[in-house]
């Protein structure tokens, strides 16, 4: 038995964690998985003289999880742009709020 | 926040946005913009959009605007150097987690993927309350999560969550170390009857997997209720929460702050998170610190310890292997522990001295035929209850007698009749107080464990488990529970309790006897009690922690709306604790008689609702309407166009002639609002004399929910002949022939409804 | 480096070269020029041609008979009327300024930031539904001019204080009424031979002072952020190493931001840019002096050059192509100090003139093209540029914080309040806050004490709110860099962590003191520290005060309440009479006192003390550096790094 580790940076929440199972198990001679979406890792064990590493990585491309290839993501405008919510949904009142004072009732006897 | 978890769930949200952003262009694609969105039988659209923007997606085409407004609250991510501050911009990267994770789970719905099916063979209990018509049969055939819970559970929960009894819920995330920490963990939890979500995975392995393979029990009896198999799915504990503020709270969709706070103030929620910690959970987590919600990690995370967001620290991090303690179970308890520290949760656990687990969660568990060890009562044997007052010394305290033989001599699966005689003496005690307290019986005993009660006085039937009875539950247990349970909960009123069990058939012979004729005694005192014949009503204003300006008004004829407090009821726990929710209401001058005005009514009702409500008739519904807070058992509505009224039963999903169904009129009748011609009611004001007595009684009801006629159909049998109708119940119609006013009036005209004959109500 | 009088290293290269080439600085002339004994100590009466009377030694009455007292208490109450023209008058001009943009003039500038308008319009009671931007901010700035001229009722900001405060205004007769009518009142008051009573006088110094704090002031904030935009986080660099060697350097000096974000659009400007280029500069570099460096780092991220001690020495680089000034704390050295090099000290305001300056007078009517005709002039000044010596000596900062994202970053948009803070208080992860504010002196070495107050501050959990030269001082040093999170005590620290902010937050210029105010009222009224400013354990230091709006500003937070410690020297020690009325007296009043305290450290000690005995009366739990500290990402990246080694 050997072992592999990939980084798969779209395995970056738990959902796309059993796709990428269902794709690596699915394959004969892998034997275990360990599917991280924490550390957007894959370790998976495999029985190196029935499938080797170039294969898991292709299983894992077609399972639209790239080895290595992080999430294109759009970005989103700091603060001070008038395009940024600070000035499309933020308000401007600072005031108490009564209702938080009033709920919060012996909390805030402390 | 810190700047790791910022990073995480910043990173998490963006990303998630994203991917609700192409899973909705794909679905406006194949399913169309028409494509309706639903949850199950909720009538709070996606609940966490509608609670915090106001939208209601009703379908896939309401999606974009929503969309929209999650892109709007994302913020970059923090620099490595110089960063910017990030926590205001974290929470609201939280918010719009939630809001692509609900459209997402809104687009599954859609699809027809959630609730989502488990590839586990296991059972699962059915979702439904006691008398749902889903809660036929011994649970489920499995193969399918709970998904989101419905509004008929919500509000069936309503009181128990009012009143305490249910402090919370802990939205649980992940996989635990073993499947023996999970179930320790849940049962922790069940323990304080904090009600138990399940959602999440680690390596494709959640919670629910473990504790399926652990045979433990999952579903609304239970307090546990799996939500599916990925964080997404915790969304439905988030919609949970919205939906208590919407409910409960009388809050409208878009009132953000309020509901947020409400639930930092109200919901004694926390997120537990077992495993690994991936992006989304991060994200996630940050949207449920805008609740006021805790996160607690078993494992290394960057812990964010000052407060303000929430009542007390935001994020800890409790690596299980660190935590101190002999075993797995030791650390699992002291992580709940934490846990309700944490979120600051008061629990009173009673400690009760039984070989089983003990806690309200437990109530609903059922007992099947096959896993049973032995049953008292039923279809084969005798089982009766009983509950006395004694003089002081008449009863040794504590003292827990057996008399006749233990269960041991009956085969596996067999029965044996069974007497349970308590005995109880005190200062306060009265003897109007019998039946109050001898109905607890069934909560106290149904709160062990892999015990059974269904039932009350001379039909209880009770089961006993094999795993409780190998455990060593045995005859005496059950007055071990009841001292202390009585002593826990009725303390003021119960000084000293003694119980016996009676096996010995010669001595039920006897006790019953003695029983029966303290049940018709009671029955003749309850008939006699009227409205007029006592001098004070009472209130309830339990649910004020969460409808701040509803009162309840309970007076003999007339009981809360809830269905669990009767005038007595009230007045019980008036003497348990003289401050408390349920205050003696001298009637002062009767105003009114038909209508039900009382000076003094009207007096307190005003300063209780601090203002908002300022007349109350206690025998009408179309003109001052006593408020309801949310947990009514039934509400009713007048259907002009029949001149009569209608009843629907919170138990019943179908829809009504008024156009609507009991979720979406209980947004009109509940929140503390006056609005004449609906009304929130305990269903068993039907049968009282005093039931809209103003506006004709039990005979201006022109529809009623089957499940009403089937349940009380006796009680209604004869309030009918005492309305001088006999055969009324079968010209009121139900939703089996009628969900349209054009459908229920031939009907009413064909059976010949004394309603329309009645004076115009208008 | 104990040769000059400051601790700023790019400061001491500039006066070595300044001391080698001969030239004057504000450094130098403070050693020759000796400050006047008598008037130093409030003893000097020049207010009638009697005298003026000087009453030292034997002499304890003026001609007139006014005695020290008096005479002390007079010139006091004439430094606050001062100072609050000065924040007033800016607000008056940015009020004119919202107006004509209200009717469609005003060339170049915009309403930019629409829900600020729409939060102060609530303040001022004035509708905003249904109606378009231009017609409620036409009815702000005329609500707001309104204020100035006022001469019954009172300003609209006081609404926004505590109810026990407006009730302590009302019982004293201080609410103030219109700015200019408290102004003028107090320079007719302490004409000759009017009021002569030091504790009357003072008391109206009081009203004079709210006068700026709660209204000039408030609203020059409050219009220049609707005009301007309300700040938000921002990070970027300072000091004079941010002058460019191979880019046009133009610094803009002042105070107002009317005329700096006008620069800053032009300074953008594609077409000057290819100007800039065909004159062989690699593009156009805008840096800021003093508070119109403030306003555009608060909303633009433009580097700070440094603060009011560095204007002299920016010029010294010789890097710098123009110096466009406005209004106040302008030197006028700059000019004969100018001429030694190839700048270009350019003046804009009909106001403020200096001989010897290029004046181009900045027409609000076309204010835009203004902006470009004066960026323009230093881009042809490029090329006389000579040798430059740009000290490499810089610090990177955030800055941005207004009370609005104050309240934002401590929930996000749902969730926003000031419950963090006050939580953090109550509990003791932070000990109390303090406003450290002011100017330069050169009598004092610079930022010494500015420094080394915020430095132990957050090295003892108190939080530091900074504006003004202060805030550029304490920034210089990397203060207000959120990696100083690391010499900071543990309590603070992992509340910074928890929002991300640097311990020292820097609310704006001199007159965003009034950003302030709003924090401590909004503290005061969110529950579990008292109900008022004066219960508060806060306290407010001007280590290094330099011009009477400085004594206006700290006025105006004694009268609001708080506990006010000013370094240099007392303008009042002639008269132990004055000085007990604006300590005992005043707190006796209003809750807060003023206090002046040459030595930084009996400053620190005295600012604890205060906030400690505060904690105290409030019944809190006595702070205890060392019990908290366990939350923030150290325990996170320690465990990522054994993880890593693992592998």
């Amino acid at each position: 038995m050997e072992h592999v580790e990939f980084s798969v940076p779209r395995m970056w929440a738990d959902h796309h964690v059993p796709i990428v199972r269902k794709a690596l198990l699915g394959i004969p001679g892998v034997e275990d998985v360990y599917a991280s979406s924490a550390w957007k890792t894959v370790r998976i064990t495999y029985d190196p003289t029935r499938v080797n590493p170039d294969a898991l990585e292709k299983a894992l491309a077609d399972a639209g999880y790239p080895v290595g290839v992080e999430l294109e993501l759009p970005t989103y405008p700091e603060q001070t742009k008038d395009n940024a919510m600070w000035y499309t949904l933020a308000g401007r009142m600072t005031e108490t709020n009564l209702a938080d004072l009033k709920m919060s009732g012996d909390h805030r006897k402390y | 926040m810190s700047r790791y978890i910022a990073t995480r769930a910043i990173r998490g949200a963006t990303a998630l946005v994203y991917e609700a952003e192409q899973l909705l262009n794909k679905a406006l694609k194949e399913l169309g913009p028409d494509t309706p969105v639903q949850f199950t039988n909720t009538a709070y659209y996606l609940p966490v959009i509608l609670g915090l923007t106001g939208i209601e997606v009703a379908k896939l085409g309401d999606m974009p605007k929503v969309l929209e407004r999650a892109k709007a609250l994302l913020h970059p991510i923090p620099k490595d150097q110089v960063w910017l501050p990030y926590l205001g911009e974290t929470l609201d990267s939280g918010i719009a987690t939630l809001f692509a994770a609900e459209l997402i789970e809104g687009i599954r719905f859609a699809y027809g993927e959630q609730p989502e099916k488990i590839t586990w063979g296991g059972k699962i209990a059915k979702g439904g309350s006691f008398t749902s018509p889903e809660f036929e049969g011994e649970g489920g055939n499995g193969g399918t999560l709970n998904g989101p819970i419905d509004d008929i559970q919500l509000r069936a929960w309503g009181i128990q969550l009012v009143d305490g009894r249910m402090p919370g819920f802990a939205a649980i995330v992940g996989c635990a170390k073993s499947n023996e920490v999970a179930v320790e963990i849940v049962r922790q939890l069940q323990q304080r009857n904090i009600l138990v979500f399940l959602s999440g995975n680690v390596n494709g392995r959640s919670i629910i997997h473990q504790l399926m393979e652990e045979g433990v029990e999952l579903g609304y009896d239970t307090y546990t209720v799996p939500f599916g198999t990925d964080t997404l799915s915790a969304i439905y504990a988030l919609g949970f929460a919205t939906r208590s503020a919407l409910t409960f709270g009388g809050m409208k969709g878009g009132m953000a702050r309020d509901i947020l706070l409400y639930n930092k103030y109200r919901v004694f929620a926390f997120v537990l998170a077992l495993g690994e910690v991936d992006d989304l959970k991060y994200a996630a987590a940050a949207g449920a610190i805008n609740y006021g919600f805790p996160v607690i990690a078993d494992t290394v995370i960057p812990q964010i310890l000052p407060t303000g967001i929430t009542s007390y620290e935001h994020v800890i991090s409790m690596p299980f292997d660190e935590i101190p303690g002999e075993n797995d179970l030791e650390r699992a308890k002291r992580l709940v522990q934490r846990c309700i520290e944490v979120r600051g949760v008061k629990i009173k656990v009673t400690e009760v001295p039984i070989p089983v687990p003990y806690g309200s969660a437990f109530e609903g568990e059922r007992v099947r035929r096959e896993d049973m060890r032995i049953e008292f009562g039923g279809k084969k044997t005798r089982c009766f209850e009983y509950l006395r007052m004694a003089n002081f010394d008449e009863v040794e305290d504590g003292k827990v007698t057996v008399v006749g033989p233990g269960i041991e001599t009956v085969p596996e699966g067999g029965a044996m009749d069974m007497g349970i005689v308590v005995e109880v003496a005190g200062r306060k005690m009265q003897e109007d107080f019998e039946p109050v307290l001898e109905r607890q019986i069934h909560y106290f005993i149904n709160g062990a464990s892999g015990i059974q009660h269904i039932g009350q006085r001379d039909i209880a039937w009770i089961r006993i488990s094999k795993a409780a009875a190998e455990k060593g539950f045995n005859l005496e247990h059950f007055g071990k529970i009841l001292v202390a349970r009585f002593h826990a909960d009725f303390g003021a009123i119960v000084d000293k309790i003694q119980v016996t069990i009676y096996t010995d058939p010669k001595k039920i012979e006897e006790w019953l006897a003695k029983a029966r004729e303290a049940y018709n005694y009671r029955n003749q005192r309850l008939a006699d009690m009227t409205d007029e014949s006592v001098e004070e009503f009472y209130s309830c204003t339990l649910c004020q922690s969460f409808a701040p300006n509803h009162v309840c008004v309970v007076s003999p004829e007339r009981l809360g709306l809830c269905g669990a407090y009767n005038w007595l009821d009230c007045k019980a726990s008036y003497q348990i604790n003289p401050t408390g929710p349920n205050q003696p209401i001298l009637k002062g001058k009767c105003l009114d008689p038909v209508k039900g005005y009382f000076d003094k009514v009207n007096e307190f009702v005003q300063s209780a609702s601090h203002g908002s409500v300022q007349e109350v008739s206690m025998y009408s519904i179309m003109e001052n309407p006593m408020t309801a807070c949310g947990c009514f058992e039934a509400i009713m509505m007048v259907i002009p166009e029949a001149n009569g009224f209608m009843v629907v039963s919170r138990e019943d999903p179908s829809m009504t002639p008024a156009g609507m169904t009991f979720s979406t009129l209980a947004g009109v009748a509940g929140g503390g609002l006056q609005t004449p011609g609906v009304m929130g009611v305990g269903k068993y004001f039907l049968v009282s004399r005093k039931f809209i007595a103003a506006d004709g009684g039990l005979k201006r009801i022109v529809w009623m929910s089957s499940l009403l006629k089937e349940t009380m159909a006796e009680e209604l049998k004869a309030a009918a002949a005492r309305e001088g109708d006999p055969d009324l119940l079968d010209k009121i119609a139900d939703e089996r022939v009628a969900t349209t006013v054009d459908e229920l009036l031939p009907y009413l005209e064909e059976k010949g409804h004394p309603a329309l004959t009645m004076p115009p109500l208008f | 480096m104990t040769e000059f009088k400051t601790i700023d290293p790019a400061a001491v290269e500039m006066l070595k070269i300044a001391a080698e080439e001969n030239i004057s600085t504000a450094f130098s002339r403070a050693e020759e020029v000796k400050p006047c004994p008598i008037g130093e100590t409030g003893a000097c009466c020049k207010i009638c041609f009697m005298g003026p009377c000087r009453l030292v030694g034997k002499t304890t009455r003026g001609v007139c008979g006014a005695d020290v007292h008096t005479v002390a208490a007079r010139n006091f109450a004439r430094m606050v009327a001062g100072g609050a023209s000065a924040h007033s008058d800016h607000g008056r001009d940015l009020a004119m300024t919202l107006l004509h943009v209200a009717k469609g003039e005003g060339q170049g500038y915009r309403i930019r930031d629409v829900a600020k308008l729409h939060a102060v319009a609530r303040y001022m009671g004035i509708p905003t539904d249904g109606r378009t931007k231009e017609e409620i901010a036409l009815d702000v700035a005329t609500e707001a001019l309104a204020n100035f001229g006022r001469q019954t009722g009172q300003v609209t900001y006081v609404t926004r204080a505590t109810k026990k405060r407006q009730e302590i205004w009302k019982k004293l007769g201080i609410v103030p009424r219109g700015v200019d009518r408290e102004v003028v009142e107090t320079l007719h008051r302490t004409h000759e031979g009017v009021d002569l009573d030091p504790e009357n006088i003072l008391r109206h110094a009081l009203r004079t002072s709210l006068a700026d704090g709660w209204g000039g002031s408030m609203l020059a904030t409050d219009i220049g952020d609707i005009l301007f935009g309300t700040p938000a986080p921002i990070s970027t660099e300072i000091n004079l190493g941010v002058l460019k060697e191979d880019q046009v350097n133009i610094i803009v000096h002042g105070h107002e931001p009317t005329l700096s974000e006008m620069i800053v659009a032009a300074a953008q400007d594609p077409e000057l840019i290819a100007y800039a280029k065909s004159k062989g500069a690699k593009g156009i570099n805008l840096a800021g002096i003093c508070c119109t460096g403030n306003e555009i780092l608060m909303r633009h991220g433009i580097s700070p050059a440094g603060n009011f001690l560095h204007q002299e020495l920016a010029i010294i680089t010789g890097a710098v192509e123009a110096m466009i000034v406005d209004v106040q704390c302008i030197m006028q050295a700059l000019a004969s100090l100018a001429e030694n090099y190839h700048t270009k000290l350019i003046t804009t305001s009909p106001k403020a003139k200096i001989p010897g300056a290029t004046h181009i007078e900045f027409d609000e009517s076309r204010a835009l093209d203004s902006a470009k005709e004066i960026v323009r002039t230093a881009i042809d000044n490029y090329p006389n540029r000579g040798k430059t010596r740009i000290p490499p000596i810089k610090n990177r900062l955030v800055a941005g914080f207004s009370h609005e994202y104050l309240n934002y970053m401590q929930g996000g948009i749902y969730r926003g309040s000031f419950r963090p803070l006050n939580d953090a208080i109550v509990q003791g992860r932070i000990r109390g806050a303090a406003g450290v504010v002011g100017c330069n002196n050169a009598r004092v070495p610079q930022d010494e004490g500015i420094y080394n107050l915020v430095k132990e501050f957050v090295a003892n959990d108190v939080l530091v709110v900074v504006t003004g030269c202060a805030a550029t001082g304490s920034a210089k040093y990397g203060l207000l860099s959120p990696e100083i999170w690391a010499a900071t005590g543990k309590g603070l620290r992992e509340v910074c962590e928890a929002v991300g902010v640097p311990p020292v937050l820097h609310l704006g210029s001199c007159v965003d003191n009034s950003r302030i105010l709003t924090v401590l009222t909004q503290m005061a009224t969110e529950g579990g520290l008292g109900e008022d400013i004066d219960d508060l354990p806060a306290v407010g230091i001007c280590p290094e005060y330099m011009c009477e709006k400085a004594i206006a500003i700290g006025t105006y937070f004694v009268a609001s309440g708080a506990y006010v410690l000013f370094g240099v020297h007392s303008p009042v020690s002639a008269s132990d009479v004055v000085t007990r009325l604006m300590t005992e007296g005043w707190e006796s009043q209003v809750g807060g006192k003023l206090e002046f305290e040459p030595d930084w450290r009996k400053i620190l000690e005295k600012s604890l003390a205060h906030i400690d005995k505060k904690r105290e009366k409030l019944g809190l739990v006595p702070w205890d550096p060392n019990r908290f500290g366990k939350s923030g990402d150290a325990v996170m990246m320690e465990y990522l790094k054994t993880v890593a080694a693992s592998k």
